[in-house]
């Protein structure tokens, strides 16, 4: 199928009306609910603006518009994001491997891009038809932002839809990079059995040069990785990684790369000196990384022009000769932007043998000593954390609890840092009191996408509701309740049968949390290690970087394609409408921070699946949920009339203020109208356990969700079954559920 | 698999492995039938058997109020409910 | 017995054209392979009024049984057991060649009538071990269970269990999606087993009208008349046309003699998926009796489990005619088959190649590919 965009589709300028229909069906259902950050308008030298009590603005704005338009903004912002990384990756391939490196994703995997072909009709098959799907991508993306101009789109669902937009393109972009980088390093795809590979700084073997990797795009790190193991020195060097970049790496070179940790960990990382050099791209990289690398006496490499870092670019400079340079400078950092030569300056830089020594040692009480518990920290700390209270109590008497407890929470962030005005070392005092530290423990390297055959095989219990859901871990490491937050709930969605998948800061998170018998929390086992790797009940799956999570989104598109024997191309509005309505599939952003998750999760909304952020999702402007106090509906395509039901899922973006409400919310968001009578039951049944055990109590809308007596779990006594249903229940035969009028048979 | 044959019952015995085995005839053929799965089946009862099994009785009776509606359907049309709804209790 | 009557059949034909209500489509649905020979046999598809459809569900056992199975009895007969096979599998193709194949090329395959010929092979043939390749729905399951229960059972005698259960397939077929059916014929004489409550589901929770049916041409024509009125009545409920055979309960010693020995279990179906529920394990206790356990052959479930260019998951599931299929009638005939329904005597593409006339639509109404 020859590769020239489908002027028809989604992919096109137009593309962005073309949806619009669906989009506002859908927001129909699930209404924008504002939660404004800014209150006031800034954008325009007419204002500030103040927007309160239905005052409009100096153009008309009013305080939704004025939601809307910054969620729009913050998609495209992740969306560029996601398709400027897209560009480097495949730049930098079509370089490396010319223009007929053929994309494969090994001999399980037929539909190769399903996001590609679905959105934009066309197939790729060759590295040669990604810079036009790119192309297309960005168009849109400018189109989108051109929206948000003064006097732009002025109806807040329609600034939705072009958000919705935004996330298609960012997903998109995400299968472009993916498919791309998989094809040409030759990932091992779609198999269970990728390398366990070491994951947390108890992992690193310092004793070595350390070099450090951060960031998103891989190219560097994985030509480091070829080049010491081209030369045999590769037991000379310890090569790590941290966030997506570490992922990638660990996808081609398995066990023989180290992840030391994700986003979270960065400050932590460099100031205790690991790393002799660090290798730093784009993306989630923090703003003062290179000033606190150069202080320790690391050697920072910056690559990507996304963030030259205020450095030299010294490109050109022959790389052993710019490795001698740099090791007479105070301030070692440098910008190489070719892959090759950066690749070649880092390990030129490492082999001169150690230059950063560890440390500093771990704070002290005398470190505290000075505290006078003002309480500014605690102010600027984003989760309001008794930092002062902790601190306070470390200087008065040496007594660390609050402090420990308060370090399985802390962001590392170190704005309690910046803000003492004391100049504390806050951050070095929780970091002393983390008990759990340092992490050694393992992750399994991501393998990339669902195989078609795992479909086939599990997707009819996943539409039948057998498998009571597939719950993807994606996004941000800044949650609300603890490191470990999201490594509990897969556990338990896991052993309660579910499909687990995960990506990026998530995915490495899993491996926190208490689980396994005896040993210290951070060396007990992964749970990596203890549930299969497979799309499957109880499996659990790590899919790899950011990137990766356009396999969590493909899979729900091909359980659709694979099982209604349709085509992609032409069909997103079938396809969307199938797994809304049929495929019980959620995402959890429970961190989710970064422009990035509103843009993933706004791809995925459209799409039909429902995501669920921590509380601090709210900051995303806006949430979608179903209106409670006017049920859902659905068309009954065979029937060809309209029925009223419970809304399922019952929101398609919305938060949960703790973990245990999050998981009682994760198996609600995976109910379905077409859920037959036993997996309705099943997954009542989890819903139910879920409520009482973490809740402490059943949960109040049961009744909803029974259809009919066959429904009702069996394990439910007759009083709790009579109780769930009140006067006036009323049997609702299951439909065969659409909210495409066009989809039903007319009678 | 669903082909099941009609068959008159002429006699009935134990076999040596415990199994209620029937002398069937099928039109003149006559078989060995194991008539385990039908236990309220005597002698001149007609059975509907598969795979060697008698998977069921049948009942005369019904299969005469079957013809007799059918015939009657040619009379007055349609509309006749012809066999029982069948509700299940338990069930609902 | 007195039904297959001229006069009957244009009685209920009759009753019928009365009955179907102009421009609204009737797509009744069965899922036995009888059934759709009973309908294609007597040309009843000629015989409906404009606007009443009939389609085959996933009515064959032999046409849902995956290729690895075949696989992993090819492979017993390999290791040099006896297996016994009812005749219908003999011929069916996979990737591992054919049980006939199997046979030609040195294995002892044997074609048997009844499981109790299989034990009976097992008494004969004390040194050798003899497997017998379980295929059906619950009709050839409570024989199955029946002679695993009976008393002196040769200890080289064991099952390749491949059994499979009609509901989840039509529970997978209403939630599937793209389906469109008004009413379902449920298969005569698996009822006569599992007895007609084994569909109450359809009307109680999906207001799906059934109608149990025999399988004489009045059987199933009236049976659809009963489904048509249901649905101009806006009812859904379960009526039973087969009551000379069917009870309204299950029959306790066939279903006692199945849970005896199997347990639900998923099970794959060729072309379609794995689909919970759907099928018969034997239970833990007996795995000496279970040809697997008992010799260690695994065969997993393959990624292309139908040949190119067939279309026997399209018409399994009743979205296309055996028509549509570019292979049918050209390069798949009963002869030379390619796809498991061209092979079973219960394939629907067998049975119309046998029966049906050319003009008879490729596509089913509501097909929208």
């Amino acid at each position: 199928m020859p590769a020239e965009p489908d002027h028809d589709t989604a992919g096109d300028r137009s593309g962005a009306t073309r949806l619009r229909s669906w989009d506002r069906t859908l927001l129909g259902r699930y209404r924008p609910v504002y939660h404004p950050v800014n209150t006031s308008c800034t954008w325009c030298a007419l204002g500030p603006c103040d927007l309160l009590s239905g005052r409009k603005g100096a153009c008309g704005q009013t305080l939704s518009i004025l939601a809307a338009r910054e969620a729009l903004v913050l998609a495209v912002t992740g969306a560029c994001a996601h398709a400027a990384h897209a560009r480097a990756v495949i730049d930098h391939l079509l370089e490396r491997d010319g223009p007929e490196l053929r994309l494969e994703l090994g001999p399980w995997v037929q539909i190769r891009a399903p996001i590609i072909e679905l959105v934009m009709g066309v197939r790729p098959h060759f590295s040669r038809d990604l810079p036009k799907v790119l192309d297309s991508v960005d168009s849109q993306l400018v189109a989108l932002l051109g929206a948000t101009h003064f006097g732009g789109e002025q109806d807040a669902i329609d600034l939705e839809s072009k958000t919705f937009h935004a996330g298609t393109m960012d997903l998109v972009a995400l299968e472009v990079a993916d498919l791309a980088q998989s094809s040409a390093y030759g990932f091992p795809s779609a198999v269970r059995d990728t390398a366990l590979v070491p994951l947390g700084l108890g992992q690193v073997d310092t004793s070595k040069p350390v070099i450090l990797c951060i960031g998103h795009h891989s190219a560097v790190g994985h030509r480091i990785a070829e080049l010491l193991a081209a030369r045999g020195t590769a037991s000379e060097v310890e090569l790590v990684g941290l966030c997506c970049t570490a992922h990638d790496m660990a996808r081609g070179h398995g066990a023989s790369v180290k992840i030391v940790g994700n986003q979270r960990d960065q400050l932590s990382v460099v100031r205790a000196g690991i790393a002799d050099v660090i290798v730093a791209d784009q993306q989630c990289v923090r703003l003062d990384l290179k000033d606190e690398a150069l202080q320790r006496g690391s050697c920072f490499i910056a690559t990507s022009d996304a963030a030259y870092s205020g450095l030299p670019d010294e490109t050109d400079v022959d790389p052993d000769s710019l490795a001698c340079d740099l090791a007479g400078r105070t301030a070692a950092g440098t910008f190489v932007s070719d892959v090759e030569r950066a690749a070649e300056l880092a390990i030129a830089v490492a082999i001169r043998g150690k230059r950063v020594r560890l440390g500093p040692p771990p704070a002290t009480e005398d470190d505290a000593a000075a505290c006078n518990r003002c309480g500014v920290c605690d102010e600027h700390c984003p989760l309001a954390l008794p930092i002062a209270d902790g601190v306070f109590a470390v200087a008065q008497g040496g007594r660390w609890g609050i402090l420990e407890s308060l370090s399985q929470r802390c962001l590392r962030c170190g704005r309690c840092d910046s803000a003492c005005p004391l100049e504390l070392p806050v951050m070095a005092l929780v970091d002393a009191a983390d008990g759990s530290a340092p992490l050694r423990t393992t992750v399994r390297a991501g393998r990339g996408p669902i195989s078609d055959f795992e479909i086939k095989s599990a997707g009819p219990s996943i539409v039948l509701g057998d498998i009571p859901g597939i719950v993807a871990f994606l996004a941000c490491p800044d949650y609300p309740d603890g490191r470990d937050s999201v490594g509990w709930m897969a556990r338990i969605l896991a052993a309660r049968g579910y499909i687990v998948l995960a990506s990026g800061c998530a995915a490495m998170d899993l491996s926190w949390g208490s689980g396994g018998e005896g040993g210290p929390e951070n060396e007990r086992q992964s749970p990596y290690e203890l549930f299969p790797a497979f799309f499957d009940q109880g499996g659990l799956v790590n899919t790899g970087s950011c990137v990766s999570a356009a396999h969590a989104i493909g899979a729900a598109i091909k359980v659709a394609s694979i099982l209604l024997h349709r085509r992609l191309a032409g069909n997103y509005v079938g396809v969307a409408d199938y797994i809304l309505n049929r495929v019980g599939m959620v995402g959890v952003l429970w961190g989710g921070v970064a422009p990035k998750a509103l843009s993933i999760s706004a791809g995925a909304n459209r799409l039909g699946i429902p995501v669920l952020f921590g509380p601090q999702g709210e900051r995303f402007r806006r949430t979608l949920e179903a209106s409670s106090d006017r049920e859902g509906w659905v068309f009954d395509a065979r029937r060809g009339n309209r029925v009223d039901i419970a809304a399922a899922p019952t929101a398609l973006c919305t938060t949960a203020a703790s973990r245990e409400e999050a998981m009682v919310e994760i198996v609600r968001l995976c109910l379905r109208p077409n859920d037959t009578a036993t997996g309705r039951q099943v997954k009542l049944g989890h819903y139910v356990a879920l409520s009482r055990e973490l809740l402490g109590e059943p949960p109040g809308d049961v009744a909803r969700w029974v259809r009919s007596p066959y429904d009702v779990p069996e394990s439910w006594a007759c009083e709790e079954l009579t109780a769930s249903l009140p006067d006036g229940w009323v049997h609702t035969p299951i439909p065969d559920p659409t909210i495409l009028e066009g989809l039903v048979r007319s009678r | 698999m669903c082909l099941g044959v009609p068959g008159e019952v002429l006699s009935m015995s134990e076999n040596p492995n415990g199994l209620q085995i029937g002398k069937v005839s099928f039109e003149g053929i006559k078989r060995d039938v194991v008539l385990t799965c039908v236990p309220e089946v005597q002698v001149g009862d007609w059975v509907l058997v598969h795979v060697g099994f008698a998977i069921s009785r049948i009942d005369r009776e019904e299969a005469e109020r079957t013809t007799s509606l059918l015939r009657e359907l040619g009379l007055a049309g349609s509309g006749l409910r012809v066999v029982d709804e069948l509700e299940v209790e338990g069930a609902g | 017995m007195t039904f297959r009557d001229a006069d009957l059949v244009s009685n209920v034909v009759a009753a019928l054209d009365k009955a179907v209500e102009p421009g609204f489509p009737y797509r009744l649905m069965h899922v036995c392979g009888s059934h759709e020979h009973t309908i294609s046999r007597w040309g009843l598809r000629s015989l409906l009024p404009e606007g009443l459809e009939v389609i085959a569900g996933p009515g064959c056992p032999v046409c849902v049984c995956p290729p690895h199975e075949v696989g992993e009895a090819i492979e017993l007969a390999r290791r040099g057991a006896i297996v016994a096979t009812f005749g219908d599998m003999l011929n069916l193709p996979t990737n591992f060649g054919s049980l006939a194949e199997a046979n030609a090329s040195g294995g002892d395959v044997r074609v048997v009538y009844s499981p109790l010929d299989a034990v009976a092979l097992a008494a004969r043939n004390p040194e050798r071990e003899v497997v017998l390749f379980a295929v059906g729905f619950e009709t050839t399951a409570a024989p199955v269970a029946t002679a695993l229960g009976s008393a002196n059972l040769p200890d080289n005698f064991s099952v390749l269990v491949s059994h499979r259960s009609t509901p989840p397939a039509m529970e997978l077929l209403l939630g599937i999606g793209d389906i469109c059916v008004d009413g379902f014929i449920a298969p005569g004489h698996v009822s006569a087993i599992t007895g007609a409550e084994a569909w109450q589901r359809f009307p109680d929770a999906y207001a799906m009208p059934v109608v149990v049916a025999g399988f004489e041409p009045e059987d199933v024509l009236l049976a659809m008349l009963l489904l048509v009125e249901q649905i101009n009545r806006g009812e859904a409920t379960l009526e039973n046309e087969y009551s000379r055979v069917v009870p309204k309960l299950m029959s306790s010693p066939a279903v006692a003699a199945i849970d005896a020995v199997f347990e639900v279990s998923s099970a794959w179906w060729r072309g379609i998926g794995r689909i919970p529920r759907s099928g018969l394990a034997l239970r833990r206790e007996l795995g000496s009796r279970d040809a697997r356990e008992r010799f260690d052959v695994h065969f997993e479930a393959e990624q292309n489990d139908l040949p190119p260019g067939c279309s026997c998951h399209l018409v399994m599931l009743g979205k296309v005619h055996p028509p549509a299929c570019a292979l049918y009638g050209r390069k798949c005939t009963p002869s030379s088959p390619h796809g498991p329904c061209m092979v079973s005597q219960e394939g629907t593409c067998f049975i119309w190649y046998t029966y049906e006339s050319e003009e008879l639509p490729a596509t089913t109404q509501g097909d929208a590919s």
